[in-house]
């Protein structure tokens, strides 16, 4: 897959503080990369030094092959942006604020309102052109947003935190839109506060802290990074005469079994994550007279991914 | 650079606030003030220097005594006084505190620009007139007294302007152009980029493939409708609806429209600075109470709130001291020198404005 977005070696200060700390990566064509990183992790800088919205002190970025400082104007034509603010001139209609935002990028006549309009209808909001920002409802002055960034056709498009305050309909209608948009060949470029979102939509993700890359692979590459294990849950009924410490000792010499312990009238196996078959486990407890009323496999999210590489939740 | 200019007039033209505090509210504010103050003449001013024009005319046995008069209060100091035909009268207000024509037995004063000094010269005019009259109840009485001396038909002394008549209309259609420029001009400088920053759509502009500079002018000359539009209507409306007078001719009026309109455009610049200086600052916090301070202080909301040896150095005063004398004198020197430096200003904030516009880097 062609590489085309490279960061390499990227630092940014502000005043005696290191925002960006010898950042590398890049993002492949047709790709939804995910950037994850709690408030002040460095996300935004690193997207702001992207779109060319702050300069900075050490490295290279390059855009399909431009350099953002020596070729500006090129690299700059290639991006779309989507603020996590909405930015839209609230004196301005949904389509006279797509067409004067993609005015800006060259397009102009036949071409600027036939943008403006695929803009809008690829949003749902075409039947709402003549509607100022004011009398929209939130999610939709989000999608008016994202309109706003994709209108003149970014090969490269960064979006920051894009659905947030929006309802489940407009989130939905949004994730769905960004897979359409990756689909029709932009690469993409995605933060958010929402693990299910990047978990749903992205196809690598890097995590972030303190200017620095803690992580970066696909969901199941970072997981397996962090650990090796599952938690089997087993609901049962247990006697109060029964020996349990017994049981737990018995559980724990099982093959795969790192961790056993009952709480109640639930059996909690901590086994391996390449474990397919839980048979054994069930059988060894029929045979010691429990019944099995119900079983469940909890993986590693990429929430407890983050916790445990950040030591922090994303919030 | 077309799409953002055209953009910022549509941001002008599309505000009810702007266009109310812009050009609806001047227009009121002068039909408003111009009437309820329109009777309000107070003035603690200093009467200062006089210095009149004399002409006799036909004067007959009043001519002496008239003429002796005047040179008594020259040799008294009060004035001083030149001795004028009656053609030299008529133009006499230029150079002159007053003139005073005596014609048979009747006096009249041509006032000045000065209402002190245009008072002083009728109380000494009328006191002359009141000795006239003392005289000749006593010749009337006891002829013998004043033997030698011929009667006299009673004497008046007849005020009379030079035509121009300045009312309070015609102050407030002036002072509310200039205070529009400043709280127009001034503060849509001041929200130029900070309505842009407020509404996040500088991150969309500073991210598309356009300089800064393209964006700076664009701002900039997207105002220039706003501030022809708003200097127009306030003087037409001023002129068509509430009868003020501006200048004699048309060429003094467009003078006086250049020049408010420079004015303008230097205001403009300021504020647009200002917000570049102080991208932070609430510019209402800050930009206003100093307008207000120098506007009301400049005598644009009540023609005598003059702080003495300050007020002439504030920019509305020196604005409304040029707008006056073309309007009341058709001197035209201090409305050139204002639009010369106007332009100046300008032009000297716009360069200085574009250098810090492109050596901003926004923090992320």
């Amino acid at each position: 897959m062609k590489e085309f977005l490279s960061v390499q070696n990227l630092v940014k200060n502000y005043g005696d503080f290191r925002a960006v700390d010898d950042l590398s990566f890049s993002v492949n064509e047709r790709e939804i990369f995910g950037l994850l990183g709690p408030n002040g992790a460095g996300k935004s800088t690193t997207m702001n030094v992207i779109t060319s919205l702050c300069g900075f002190e050490k490295g290279n970025v390059t855009v399909d092959g431009a350099d953002i400082v020596k070729d500006k104007e090129k690299a700059r034509r290639i991006i779309g942006m989507v603020p996590q603010e909405i930015a839209l001139y609230p004196f301005l209609n949904a389509e006279e604020n797509v067409k004067f935002f993609a005015s800006l990028y060259g397009l102009k006549g036949k071409e600027l309102n036939a943008a403006a309009r695929e803009a809008l209808e690829f949003v749902g909001l075409s039947d709402r052109a003549k509607m100022k920002p004011k009398k929209m409802s939130g999610g939709m002055r989000r999608r008016l947003n994202i309109a706003c960034g994709i209108a003149h056709h970014p090969k490269l498009i960064i979006m920051d935190e894009p659905t947030v305050g929006v309802d489940a309909q407009s989130r939905e209608h949004i994730l769905g839109s960004i897979k359409i948009l990756r689909e029709r060949g932009a690469t993409v470029i995605y933060t958010s506060h929402y693990m299910n979102e990047v978990e749903d939509i992205c196809d690598r993700i890097a995590i972030i802290d303190h200017g620095k890359f803690v992580a970066c692979g696909t969901e199941s590459e970072l997981i397996s990074a962090v650990s090796d294990s599952k938690v089997l849950k087993i609901t049962t009924e247990i006697r109060s005469d029964f020996p349990v410490k017994e049981l737990v000792s018995e559980l724990s010499s099982l093959p795969d079994v790192k961790k056993a312990r009952i709480e109640e009238n639930e059996i909690a196996l901590e086994i391996g994550a390449s474990r397919k078959d839980l048979t054994l486990y069930t059988e060894h407890i029929i045979k010691r007279g429990l019944p099995i009323c119900g079983i469940t496999s909890e993986s590693m999210n990429l929430e407890d991914v983050f916790i445990a590489l950040t030591g922090r939740e994303l919030r | 650079m077309l799409n953002v200019i055209l953009n910022e007039i549509r941001g002008c033209f599309r505000s009810g606030t702007t266009l109310f505090f812009s050009i609806l509210f001047p227009s009121l504010c002068t039909f408003f003030l111009g009437t309820l103050l329109e009777n309000i003449e107070v003035s603690d001013d200093p009467v200062g220097e006089l210095n009149i024009a004399y002409c006799v005319e036909d004067g007959g046995y009043s001519a002496d005594p008239f003429e002796e008069f005047i040179l008594s209060l020259e040799k008294e100091n009060v004035l001083t006084a030149e001795k004028v035909s009656a053609d030299e009268l008529e133009n006499a207000a230029e150079k002159y505190s007053a003139a005073v024509k005596l014609s048979g037995s009747e006096i009249t004063i041509y006032n000045g620009s000065n209402a002190v000094q245009n008072r002083t010269v009728k109380a000494l005019i009328d006191g002359y007139d009141q000795t006239a009259a003392a005289y000749m109840t006593v010749a009337l009485s006891d002829p013998r007294a004043l033997a030698g001396i011929e009667l006299s038909e009673d004497s008046f002394v007849q005020p009379h302007d030079f035509g121009r008549n300045r009312t309070m209309m015609d102050y407030y259609a002036v002072a509310m152009t200039v205070v529009i420029i400043f709280f127009g001009s001034c503060i849509a400088g001041v929200t130029s980029y900070s309505s842009e920053y407020a509404d996040s759509t500088i991150l969309r502009l500073n991210a598309a493939p356009i300089s800064k500079t393209v964006v700076y002018f664009g701002k900039i000359v997207g105002y220039l409708p706003l501030v022809l539009v708003q200097v127009g209507t306030v003087m037409i409306v001023s002129t068509l609806f509430f009868g003020a007078h501006f200048c004699a001719t048309f060429a003094e009026n467009l003078l006086l429209f250049v020049m408010f309109v420079c004015s303008s455009l230097a205001a403009l610049a300021v504020g647009v600075m200002f917000n570049l200086v102080f991208p932070k600052m609430q510019p209402w916090a800050v930009l206003m109470p100093i307008l207000w301070v120098m506007l009301f202080y400049s005598g644009a909301f009540q023609k005598d709130m003059l702080i003495k040896g300050v007020s002439g150095y504030f920019p509305p005063r020196i604005i409304l001291d040029a707008a006056f004398d073309l309007t009341s004198f058709s001197r035209t020197e201090r409305a050139v020198s204002v639009i010369v430096w106007s332009l100046v200003i300008f032009a000297a904030l716009i360069i200085i404005g574009c250098i810090k516009v492109n050596s901003r880097r926004k923090n992320a």
